[in-house]
């Protein structure tokens, strides 16, 4: 009994995720300029990739694998909003400005800090 | 059912793929392969439930930290145009 839940809510766990991968990658198709696909690309991704990671979790077989599960979890955690962040930024910088927008105050504080 | 699972996240990073051939700028490619790499990180996670081996564990971890200094790298070479600076 306990283990048939087991196998449930693991797949339930893995399930999710997969659905929120695949809506993800969707949106880095679909979204029309680079800004919104970082964050189509980040958020909805972490999110997927830890569903599925903490369904692996569940259904570990021993509790050294599920300790492993957990530490990918936390680096995932730690590095991939990181990662988004110094992209975007190295975008800013570059000069490639966001569509769909009305007023953008970082360019306004970098243009004032140079002069 | 965990087959399910390993051909749905295929393919996710099969749509990564497509981003990355197509994607009009260098950033899109970037994004995407990002995205890419963590689905092939949570690939070789699921796949170490399918093959019952714990070595797909210690191989995505690594995997993970190799695609983090990865993008980056990318990032800071994108930003300055060289990467000692």
């Amino acid at each position: 009994m306990i283990q048939e839940m087991r196998f449930v809510v693991a797949y339930l766990f893995m399930a999710i995720g997969v659905f929120f991968s695949l809506t993800s990658v969707l949106g880095i198709i679909r979204l029309p300029d680079v800004y919104t696909r970082i964050h189509a690309g980040t958020k909805a991704l972490t999110g997927g990739a830890l569903f599925v990671l903490a369904g692996g979790a569940i259904l570990a077989p021993s509790w050294q694998a599920s300790a492993k599960f957990v530490l990918i979890i936390v680096f995932f955690l730690i590095t991939n909003p990181l990662s988004s962040h110094a992209i975007a930024r190295a975008c800013y910088r570059h000069g490639i400005k966001p569509e769909l927008i009305y007023k953008d105050e970082y360019g306004e504080k970098i243009s004032n800090k140079k002069e | 059912m965990i087959y399910v699972i390993l051909w749905g996240l295929m393919l996710a990073a099969l749509g990564g793929f497509y981003r990355v051939v197509v994607g009009p700028t260098v950033p899109d490619r970037i994004v995407a392969a990002d995205a890419m790499t963590v689905l092939m990180t949570t690939t070789l996670a699921t796949l170490s439930i399918v093959f019952k081996n714990g070595v797909f564990l210690d191989i995505a971890l690594a995997f993970a930290i190799l695609a983090f200094a990865d993008v980056l790298i990318m990032a800071k070479y994108f930003e300055h145009g060289e990467l000692h600076k």
